[in-house]
């Protein structure tokens, strides 16, 4: 090896063990892994070892702390010091094929997917080391024929792969990935035949329990998708057949959903519940009897035997579409936190929600139960449950479900943030309502829009940061980037989770409508019904990604304060803090909850429970992520990690 | 007569006496204080650290006694791991000159004390993280063993995978 001289008597980077260099190359994005495997030798392999390990296609490039702002464009040379709070190492779990970091022309963004891919199938050709550094790709993401023709030659080039998934396959000619011996493997309707090899993991999308799986007792992780039809149909010829239980099970995602309630207790006794340390639950949603269903669907999970659980993941598979509705999903939930989380670590919480927001029961009253729910009962019963030094709370929609409630949006709107910023990019959003419409699918009209449906929209596109696909369990979340995605300011779509129950596409609704002069209450009711085909986007509309990119950090200084209460440093003003006292008071008495409304109000920043040290380390709010800490003097501070450029 | 000590002597034959639970942190001075005592210590225990200086372990075992209390996970989750940020104490700790730095994650990697040796890693990650070539190799003294051919094939080769 060729060391300089200059470092013959001090240490260098040089001169670190293998496993140690590795340890850092781990945190690398992939910029900087090439950028270092450029300046040495030494450094060339363990560099591209890591650059190849995990591979992921898709559109929206990933978002990177201190360059995905434009603030850091215009003043570059102020940048985040190393070692700054903000620091954040999300963005190194994955290598990504995207296109451009900005997306305004979508066919070019395209063209340069498929560009990247055929520079790396060449240096695969070129230098053939590389292929035993990739163990896992992943192809999200709808695209186009000739990306998915190279992806077809990628798969070719491989003897052996950990995993190698593709979200949407060509029905007509799939690419088959068998031969490549995974250790996960996504079985879906072709490949019926699956030899055992190596797999480990498990993710069922067919409906039926192929021949010949008796070894199915020996893996490690099972994951059903969200067709309960397949699930049902699935679970009951593995119990019919009476195939063992799953000795060796640790991870385990289940659906839970009316259709199939007599099916699951047979096979639920073969999980190994006392040793899992991973779990998601999805519960559909019971319009008939929601509290019924949901008593049943929790009590099939024996709560008692859950001493391992690491990693939990609850999710909302089908719209839930009310206040009254939520909370008492809520309750029940937060009920069974209580008994589990003594080992846990990691916990993500999703709704699903009406793409358009504005629950009919949305009252500002309503708004703050649901706060106090997210805000100070949550975060207390991890810190009083859970042991865990460095938590992590993944709340992938909360801004999206809070947006549900007209009232206090339009506080949020035009009283909320009063920063130069935000007053500058609210008043917009106030403008963007008084030149658009949305569609109403009930009347088939296009009506006024209020605060709940723009906001409601904007929270659906920034969870769009933490989504993978629907195949991808929450409890993965950690393993991939977050993705900076782009929303046109127009377009309506639902949940991919919320609809995956019936095994339909992501549907898309009728866009926002441009109108070139205020529309705000024109006779909405008088409006000609044909007009509703209309749906072209305005090219002279302002709005668009562009201005989008600059909403996040809006939405940022609304969920700031929401961490400042959770860290118990939001002072606020006085007279404030008698007000949310009497609502926390009303929560409590009011109504027949369990709430505990008994909340400190010594607003120091510092640890409100002197006996349950605060243990949450990072948490997810819609897309918008914080890591939290403590000063040396014991005062907890927190930092927006991608949203805010004045710390 | 007070507890038994852990004495843990360095390359440079300076004694540090500390408390067992201090000492523990470190899973490999853990093994061998249970292998060689298996009834437990009752009297004072000496553990020669050959390849870590005083100045050196003076610091880790302050790393140590700050977090006696601390409870870590056995994380064997990469990705978890990832998310969360360094300890601002820690931070400040490590807040050290390069080699020192180096010196600090090597006697934490030989000891095997694995929420030091991240916490060091992390920082150096973030030391390279957004610095180009050039300014990696001023910063951590790297002699550019490439010719102009060979590093343009590099970048050529990876450059599928560039932010831009």
């Amino acid at each position: 090896m060729s060391h300089n001289e200059a470092s013959t008597n001090t240490m260098s980077l040089l001169d670190l063990p293998a496993n140690v260099l590795a340890n850092i190359i781990s945190y690398l994005p992939q910029q900087s892994l090439i950028n270092l495997a450029t300046t040495n030798y030494a450094f060339y392999r363990p560099c591209l070892r890591k650059l190849y390990s995990h591979i992921v296609v898709s559109e929206a490039p990933p978002l990177r702390s201190g360059t995905s702002s434009d603030v850091q464009k215009k003043n570059k040379k102020k940048q985040d010091p190393p070692g700054s709070r903000k620091e954040d190492f999300q963005d190194s779990t994955q290598t990504v094929i995207y296109g451009f970091r900005s997306r305004r022309y979508a066919k070019l963004n395209l063209q340069m997917i498929y560009a990247r891919l055929v520079v790396l199938l060449q240096a695969l050709e070129i230098n053939q080391e590389l292929i035993g550094f990739v163990k896992k790709i992943h192809v999200f993401g709808k695209l186009n024929r000739e990306i998915f023709d190279v992806v077809r030659r990628l798969s070719t080039k491989f003897v052996r792969l950990d995993c190698f998934y593709i979200e949407h396959q060509d029905e007509d000619d799939p690419i088959d990935t068998r031969h490549l011996d995974p250790t996960s493997h996504y079985m879906r309707d072709l490949d019926l035949e699956v030899a055992r090899g190596r797999i480990t993991e498990l993710t069922i999308a067919i409906p039926a329990v192929p021949e010949g799986l008796a070894w199915l007792d020996s893996i490690t992780s099972l994951s059903f998708g969200d067709n309960p039809v397949m699930t049902s149909w699935w679970i009951n010829g593995y119990v019919e057949r009476k195939l063992p239980p799953f000795k060796s099970l640790r991870k385990f995602r289940w659906v839970f959903h009316p259709a199939l309630f007599d099916a699951p207790t047979g096979f639920l006794k073969l999980i190994p519940w006392e040793q899992l340390q991973q779990l998601e639950l999805v519960f559909s949603y019971d319009e008939h009897a929601l509290e019924d269903y949901l008593t049943e669907c929790w009590s099939m999970i024996p709560e008692s035997s859950l001493p391992c659980l690491q990693k939990l993941s609850i999710k909302q598979g089908a719209v839930y579409p009310t206040h009254a509705a939520n909370e008492m999903y809520d309750l029940m939930m937060f009920k069974f936190l209580t008994h589990v989380a003594s080992n846990l670590q990691y916990l993500s919480i999703r709704h699903a929600l009406p793409p358009l927001g504005n629950f009919s029961d949305g009252v500002e009253g309503n708004y703050r139960r649901r706060y106090e729910m997210y805000i100070k009962v949550l975060p207390k019963i991890i810190t009083r449950s859970s042991t865990a030094n460095d938590f992590i709370l993944s709340l992938p929609n909360l801004f999206q479900t809070f947006a549900c409630y007209e009232q206090y949006m339009n506080t949020v709107l035009y009283n909320g943030c009063k920063c130069e910023y935000c007053n500058y990019y609210l008043s917009k959003l106030d403008k963007f309502l008084m030149h658009h419409k949305y569609y109403d699918h009930s009347t088939n009209r296009y009506k006024d829009m209020n605060a709940s449906h723009l906001f409601s929209a904007i929270g659906r596109n920034l969870s769009k940061r933490m989504d993978q696909d629907k195949m991808v369990p929450q409890l993965d979340m950690l393993s991939y980037p977050l993705w900076d995605d782009a929303w046109d300011f127009h377009k309506v779509d639902e949940d991919a989770a919320t609809v995956g129950a019936g095994g339909a596409d992501l549907q898309l609704l009728k866009p926002f409508k441009c109108y070139d002069e205020e529309v705000i209450d024109q006779g909405e009711y008088d409006e000609d019904p044909t007009d509703q085909e209309a749906t072209d986007i305005s090219p002279n509309c302002e709005f668009g990604s562009e201005l989008y990119s600059k909403i996040p950090k809006c939405i940022g200084h609304y969920t700031n304060d929401m961490i400042q209460e959770i860290l118990n440093l939001h002072r606020g003003n006085a007279e404030q803090r008698v007000d949310e006292q009497e609502d926390g008071e009303t929560i409590g008495n009011g109504d027949n909850n369990k709430t505990e409304a008994n909340f400190d109000h010594f607003k120091d920043g510092g640890d409100s429970d002197t006996t349950h040290r605060f243990n949450i380390r990072r948490i997810y709010i819609n897309g918008i992520v914080y890591n939290i800490g403590s000063e040396l003097n014991g005062t907890h501070y927190y930092v927006n990690v991608y949203d805010d450029d004045d710390e | 007569m007070s507890s038994p000590k852990v004495i843990i002597v360095s390359s440079d034959d300076e004694k540090f006496p500390v408390e067992p639970k201090v000492a523990e942190k470190s899973i490999l001075m853990k093994n061998m204080i249970h292998d060689l005592n298996p009834d437990g210590l009752t009297e004072d225990f000496e553990i020669p650290t050959p390849n870590v200086r005083a100045n050196v372990l003076s610091k880790v075992l302050e790393w140590c006694e700050h977090h006696k209390n601390t409870v870590f996970q056995d994380d064997d989750d990469e990705d978890a791991k990832k998310s969360v940020p360094v300890e601002e104490w820690d931070r400040n700790f490590l807040k050290v000159d390069q080699e020192m730095l180096y010196e600090i994650i090597l006697a934490a990697n030989y000891l095997n004390i694995k929420p030091l040796l991240d916490s060091g890693c992390k920082m150096v990650a973030e030391m390279i993280k957004s610095k180009s070539p050039e300014e990696l190799r001023r910063t951590f003294n790297i002699v550019n063993d490439f010719s102009p051919e060979e590093e343009a094939a590099i970048r050529k080769e990876n450059e599928w995978a560039e932010d831009r």
